[in-house]
């Protein structure tokens, strides 16, 4: 057993106070209501939500690129399968709890078991949520448990490829069979998992060369070059569908212009931009160079800009429709924020709607990133440096039996 | 079977929101929130009009719970507290309400509020009908057509004190009633038709 | 143990000090949060384990002319549901967002909780809590010492209508609402002609009766937001075909529920009535036959000296037309005749000369006037294209039954206010308006008939000994803050204080100047601050006996019944006068209870409307009982039937020859006409509106409406722009008599070059000062020639506006 350095005490410390406002601010807004936070009857999802659609994304990365591995049997990426299934589990517990401090009546969740209404997609959500988070346990227990199953890794990766793709879908249709708000585009789904697949590998570029950094796990370069790649096919991807999804807005120059008008010029305009300019455009031009991605230090600016672009896309999504009522007048909506019901004017009013994160939500949001960060530390450092040294040789072993039995089957066939 | 609805005539709504403090009163509704409220159509602030001096128009279009035949809302709620009743209203159930206020990105009208806080009351303690369920924080509320009332067969109390008599309640399942002589008669309307919600409450000029 | 002793418990020296204080606004709601506390005055509510619920019935206040009776649930002591009382028929059962609003107006953290007594200057409103006693008996030391310094005239009382004071302006034995100046402007021309009773222009027809009018003119009156009950009817009447034309300088919710809306430059309503009086001439659309024996018009007029021809030399002002007959010009004897002799033809327009003198009918007379008025010249100042004043006069003589309305607002708050309710009366006289009982004819104030002048009965009036009655006011004085008014001593209700006079640095200074001023209020209005005592009233849900207050108004009788007892301690006008009479010696005089009062006043009754009605009878049909033999829908001059001295209409104003206004002729506004040099310094006309969210200044501290109002200017998107300025910026309302500073903000329904705001504001809720403080307060000679005196041309105003 290694003692952990004195840089990871540290980190640890510092992410567990982090977690502990985080948890302090959380009870203060269950103590209060959701009122804390700077969401109103007119923009009534926030922070929260923007953070669990991106953490619901950024969890796809890890486990495509792993289960791609076996189901298309891609060889190379098995050497990342398990950092990428644990920044998954991660990523996706962190959606799930955003989800869970969203809710005003957490007290009361239980009536989604009791009484579930099948026609609502939050409840397909949770479901595929729920399988996809066991689904990621299982494939962490047969890769660490008793060496590499790779029989049992392949099962669950046939599953898990699905509903990493369904997952992204059903959090898109939370928004998008939303008729009344412009969330309404079948696209949406397409959208919801090429960006979670250019986020989450993203992602899971950044964090294997911080372990690689770290000195836990060997990221090679040639493989950083591969995944460079498929990042610059997905924002491509990513890209089209936002063109796609832009033009059919823009064209009738009907209600959607408008929404698209506050996009481009409007509230949101700002996060418009940085994802079109900073999340799809500039790091599509350096990864499509092969030289640019062999570059440690470009392949992580392109990655990190690409998590931010897809968090900017989050934001425009969700807000545009919120800031303009579908019947528009004055006074408008009653906000019913907490600032509203202690209105002595016409404040409790809004005509068109804003938002903007209180302390308490930043607050939250931090500690829940802490609480990620330091969850994948310890299960990094406990699977990868901890395990590493009995089982690595075991998984270079496997990937090498599977390579050998891959070869085989290709040069049969 | 018994579908209430509501025809309100525009022509003769003037905007005085007396409907807007009678549902306030009748339902309990705290400081800051409204089941019912009177919009100037299009317009930044309730003086204005549409249009530019002296070439000008306005309409106020009182808007609540439209209790649609096709309720957004309730498909999509989780743990069905919203529900539509046996008398064809849109009501929630405050003991099933989770507050994830899927139903309030869902409604095209803007039609409901959400409990952000613990309710703030001026005066401080509960008013209005002594049946009408008291709501905590974290829960989602709205025009329940005054179930109350209505249950009672009295008529909601926005109808009850509008004083330009502009809204006519009752059953839209039977073809005689008022409201539903008014619906046909005045080829009554619904708010955002598009968004095929088929609300119950209807409008006529 | 009474209610009223248990409040004291909730109500600490120190927070009600806290609530008198500057800061009210802010630490007032724990004035609020005592009161409602269980420690409170609620405490022996909360003994009940099950909620104990009960229904009673009362009025609404009635400044808004509505009178809504009211069906009150009470649960646990506390006031939890208001909606419409039932009524005989169910047309009457309304409420508004006021009404309803009283859940929490009436538990307002601006209520005052006890009686306070003035520590700090006088208008800064710093006072201590003091006992009842000792405030009555300061009061009264204070009126005796008045009665014997400076005699009983000296004392002014400046009644509200929402008051329930009936005795004490007599008590007192002061002047009542002295020099009022407020809503007479346009009655003062209008009313003379028909001796229309109350003289402030009331219509000749109710409301009701608008659905029989094909053609409506509605000029500058916004009845949907002043008086909302009576907004059914102008819907039926829409509903049944009827044209309403709003005429308006703005977009008010009236204009634009209107068939149509007509733009007219504010204050030249006269020019508008001048122009279509002339059309009316000029195309020979009056009614020649009506306007020849049910008017004036025949009658001759001494060319010379304006005076009317009668048949012996006038003794007296006051002789009649039976005791000295005005003389007309038969047309079948082709002599001058009396006017009321058997088989006289007049003749409408004549020219005769008798002995040696010169003489016209005044419809010549009228003729020759209103050639100076021509279309064009109309279309020029009203800013109404000539075509649409030939439209509107077609319309309004030719399409018929007419109805020309006006309220009390708009042109009625100018200083030429009486010569356009004079052309008005004229105009509406030329097309037969008056007397006929067809149904849809009328003219007037329909918002003030609604409920004052139709279905009001007559109560007995309770005796008092003859020496208490009120003083007449100082006869060179006509204005009360004037020199000559003799005013030491104020009584003052509801917010009269703002209400009552333009120019409030004036009235500031005035009530610095007085020897005593008490303040009888409901809430802690800005007059509050002015006084000395302050008397803190029940509002008219609180009652210290089941039976309160009994009015005969909408051809009802309206009982008032207790709905809750009184909050804190505050008491009942009619406890407080009770207790004003026994100090000044009248105690054994008055009734001993409410109850024996209004048990008086209907049972003593002579009224036929109200003969048989018995309180028992009140009580047991929940507060309303309808007034016997009351028409479907009631109408003035029955058969030609008028008081005026001749018994005819009398458009001819004989004792305003010597002010040129015997015939309306056009005078400008004071301040706001157009090329006024004044305007190149305050280039803005500001009026002040009615909004459907108060009642004057009742309601302001309402917090359920307050959450739909700000206070702001309202002005055209052009106008602001012109200055800077965007929705939402504080600006500063100015001019050479003062300023005040709200937000503004942008409305296309402004008519360009006008500012508007809401009248009544506390200057608590603006951001600095009383809006009253630029308003005009110019005396206009002829007033004191009018029968109400001079108007307050509070519209009559022009000021600028920059970014504060």
């Amino acid at each position: 057993m290694q003692t952990a350095s004195p840089k990871f005490k540290i980190v640890a410390g510092v992410l567990g106070v982090l977690t502990a406002a985080g948890v302090a601010a959380w009870i203060y807004q269950l103590m209060g209501g959701l009122g804390v936070t700077g969401m109103n009857n007119g923009t009534s999802w926030g922070l929260y939500i923007t953070m669990f659609m991106l953490f619901v994304g950024l969890s796809a990365g890890g486990l495509i690129v792993a289960s791609s591995a076996s189901v298309f049997h891609i060889t190379k990426f098995k050497a990342v399968a398990l950092p990428a299934i644990i920044l998954s589990t991660v990523c996706i517990c962190a959606a799930g709890m955003f989800v869970l401090i969203d809710m005003g009546g957490i007290q009361r969740v239980w009536r989604i078991v009791t009484g579930p209404n099948p026609t609502s997609p939050l409840l397909w959500d949770m479901c595929v949520i729920t399988v996809y988070l066991v689904l990621n346990i299982l494939y962490l227990l047969f890769m660490t448990r008793y060496g590499v199953d790779s029989r049992k890794v392949e099962v669950v990766s046939r599953f898990a490829l699905p509903a990493a793709i369904l997952v992204h879908s059903v959090t898109a249709w939370i928004f998008g069979l939303q008729l009344a708000k412009e969330w309404y585009s079948a696209i949406m789904a397409p959208i919801f998992v090429a960006s979670a697949m250019d986020s989450g590998l993203a992602l899971l570029l950044v964090v294997l060369v911080a372990l690689d950094a770290a000195g836990w796990f060997k990221f090679s370069r040639e493989l950083m070059k591969s995944l460079a790649g498929l990042l610059a096919t997905c924002i491509a991807i990513d890209a089209f569908f936002i063109g796609c999804e832009v033009l059919t807005m823009a064209y009738p120059g009907a209600r959607g212009a408008e929404a698209l008008s506050i996009m481009l010029g409007g509230a949101t305009a700002p996060f418009f931009w940085f994802e079109i300019v900073g999340g799809l455009l500039v790091p599509f031009c350096v990864l499509v160079f092969a030289k640019n991605r062999a570059n440690v230090k470009l392949v992580v600016a392109s990655s990190v800009l690409v998590v931010l672009g897809v968090l900017c896309k989050r934001v425009w999504l969700l807000f545009t429709s919120f800031v303009v009522p579908n019947v528009y007048g004055a006074p408008g909506i009653a906000s019913g924020s907490s600032a509203a019901a202690h209105a002595t004017g016409v404040d409790m009013w809004a005509a068109t709607s804003s938002y903007a994160p209180t302390w308490v939500e930043l607050v939250v949001v931090a500690g829940v990133l802490a609480l990620g960060a330091l969850v994948f530390m310890l299960l990094a450092r406990k699977m990868l440096v901890e395990g590493g040294g009995k089982k690595k040789a075991q998984v270079a072993s496997a990937v090498r039996k599977e390579a050998a039995s891959a070869a085989g089957a290709e040069a049969s066939a | 079977m018994t579908k209430f609805g509501m025809a309100i005539n525009l022509d003769r709504c003037m905007g005085c929101n007396t409907c807007a403090m009678a549902c306030k009163m009748q339902n309990n509704v705290p400081m800051g929130m409204m089941w019912n409220r009177v919009i100037v159509e299009g317009c930044e602030n309730e003086f204005d009009a549409q249009g530019t001096y002296p070439n000008l128009a306005r309409t106020y279009l009182p808007i609540a719970c439209q209790h649609c035949e096709n309720p957004a809302c309730q498909r999509v709620c989780p743990t069905g507290a919203t529900y539509k009743d046996d008398k064809g209203r849109v009501q929630i159930d405050y003991d099933k309400c989770i507050g994830c206020r899927m139903c309030m990105a869902a409604c095209p009208y803007n039609a409901r509020v959400f409990n952000w806080n613990d309710p703030v009351r001026d005066p401080d303690f509960c008013y209005g009908d002594a049946g009408v369920p008291v709501r905590s924080k974290g829960v989602m509320e709205k025009c329940t057509m005054c179930k109350e009332r209505t249950d009672r067969g009295d008529e909601p109390m926005c109808v009850r004190c509008c004083p330009a008599e502009a809204r006519t309640f009752g059953d839209l399942d039977d073809p005689s009633s008022e409201v539903s002589r008014l619906i046909r008669e005045k080829s009554a309307y619904v708010l955002l038709p598009e968004q095929g919600t088929r609300p119950q409450v209807r409008y006529f000029n | 143990m009474s209610t009223a002793n248990s409040s004291r418990g909730g109500l600490t020296r120190r927070s009600f000090l806290k609530t008198a204080g500057a800061a009210a606004g802010a630490v007032g709601l724990a004035g609020a949060a005592s009161m409602t506390s269980t420690s409170g005055w609620l405490a022996p509510a909360q003994a009940h384990a099950e909620p104990e619920e009960r229904v009673a019935y009362t009025f609404h206040y009635r400044h808004c002319q509505c009178n809504c009776h009211l069906k009150c649930t009470v649960r646990d002591g506390r006031m939890v549901l208001i909606e419409p009382n039932d009524w005989p028929n169910k047309r009457n059962e309304t409420v508004c967002l006021k009404g309803i609003s009283e859940i929490q107006h009436t538990y307002s953290a601006d209520r005052i909780q006890a009686p306070l007594k003035r520590v700090g200057e006088r208008g800064k409103g710093e006072f201590v809590q003091i006992t009842w006693d000792e405030a009555l008996d300061t009061i009264a030391d204070k009126v005796k010492e008045t009665w014997e310094k400076d005699g009983p005239q000296a004392i002014a009382f400046q009644t509200a209508v929402d008051s329930l004071t009936t005795f004490l302006p007599k008590l007192l034995k002061g002047q009542e609402k002295p020099r009022r100046g407020i809503d007479i402007g346009l009655g003062n021309g209008f009313s003379p002609a028909l001796a229309e009773s109350g003289q402030q222009g009331a219509s000749s027809n109710e409301v009701t009766d608008w659905k029989n009018a094909k053609t409506i003119l509605n000029v500058g009156c916004n009845m949907l937001e002043t008086c909302m009950v009576t907004s059914k009817y102008f819907f039926d009447a829409k509903d049944a075909g009827s044209e309403i034309i709003t005429i308006d300088p703005n977009f008010c919710t009236t204009a634009a529920k209107s068939s149509r809306w007509i733009p007219i430059v504010a204050g030249t309503d006269p020019a508008l009535y001048l122009g279509m009086v002339s059309v009316i001439l000029e195309k020979g659309w009056y009614n020649e036959s009506y306007l020849k024996v049910n008017t004036s018009m025949p009658f001759l007029v001494k060319r010379s000296d304006g005076s009317l021809l009668r048949r012996d030399i006038v003794s007296d002002a006051a002789q009649t037309g039976t005791e000295n007959p005005f003389m007309v010009w038969d047309e079948g004897t082709e002599s001058v005749v009396e006017y009321l002799a058997n088989g006289v033809s007049p003749a409408l327009e004549h020219e005769a000369v008798v002995d040696g003198e010169a003489y016209a009918t005044v419809f010549s007379l009228l003729k020759e006037n209103q050639r100076q008025y021509t279309v064009a010249w109309a279309s020029e100042l009203t800013g109404i294209a000539e075509e649409t004043l030939v439209e509107l006069a077609d319309k309004y003589a030719n399409h018929g039954p007419s109805i020309l309305s006006f309220g009390f607002g708009g042109g009625e708050k100018f200083y030429n206010a009486d010569v356009a309710g004079h052309a008005a009366v004229l105009l509406a006289t030329l097309v037969g308006s008056f007397g006929t009982d067809v149904p849809g004819w009328g003219a007037g104030a329909y918002v003030n008939s609604y409920q004052k002048i139709f279905g009001a009965g007559k109560f007995a009036s309770w005796p008092l000994p003859s020496e208490c009655k009120t003083a007449k006011a100082a006869k060179g004085s006509v204005d009360c803050r004037d020199d000559k008014s003799g005013i030491k001593f104020l009584w003052a209700q509801n917010g009269a204080f703002q209400q009552v006079a333009g120019n409030q640095n004036r009235t500031d200074e005035w009530a610095r100047s007085l020897d005593f001023i008490v303040v009888q209020d409901i809430w802690h209005t800005p007059t509050v601050d002015w006084a000395d005592i302050v008397l803190p009233v029940c509002s008219h849900f609180e009652c210290d006996e089941e039976i309160g207050f009994v009015r005969a108004l909408r051809g009802h009788v309206l009982l008032q019944q207790r709905v809750l007892d009184p909050l804190f301690e505050s008491k009942t006008d009619f406890w407080i006068e009770r207790e004003m009479a026994k100090r000044l010696g009248y105690g054994d005089s008055m009734p001993a209870s409410q109850e024996e009062l209004t048990r008086f006043q209907l049972e003593n009754s002579t009224d036929k409307a109200v003969a048989g009605i018995t309180l028992d009878e009140v009580v047991a049909s929940k507060g309303v009982v309808a007034l016997r033999n009351q028409p479907e829908i009631a109408r003035s001059y029955s058969g030609q039937t008028y008081k005026t001295k001749s018994g005819k209409i009398d458009v001819y104003y004989e004792d305003l020859v010597s002010y040129g206004q015997a015939l309306p002729t056009w005078e400008a506004p004071h301040e706001a006409y157009a090329g006024n040099v004044l305007r190149e310094r305050y280039p803005l006309h500001m009026t002040q509106r009615r909004s459907r969210y108060f009642v004057h200044q009742n309601f302001m501290d309402a917090t359920w409406i307050r959450q739909h109002y700000d206070p702001a200017v309202e002005m055209n998107p052009i106008d602001l722009a012109a200055r800077g300025l965007v929705s939402g910026d504080t600006v500063e309302v100015f001019n050479d008599r003062g300023s005040f500073k709200c937000e503004c903000v942008a409305t296309e329904a402004v008519c360009p070059g006008m500012a508007i705001i809401v009248e009544g504001v506390w200057p608590k809720f603006m951001v600095e000062g009383n809006l009253q403080n630029v308003t005009n307060d110019a005396v206009n000679p002829r007033g004191k020639a009018l029968a109400k005196g001079r108007v307050i041309p509070f519209n009559d105003t022009l000021v600028e506006v920059k970014k504060a």
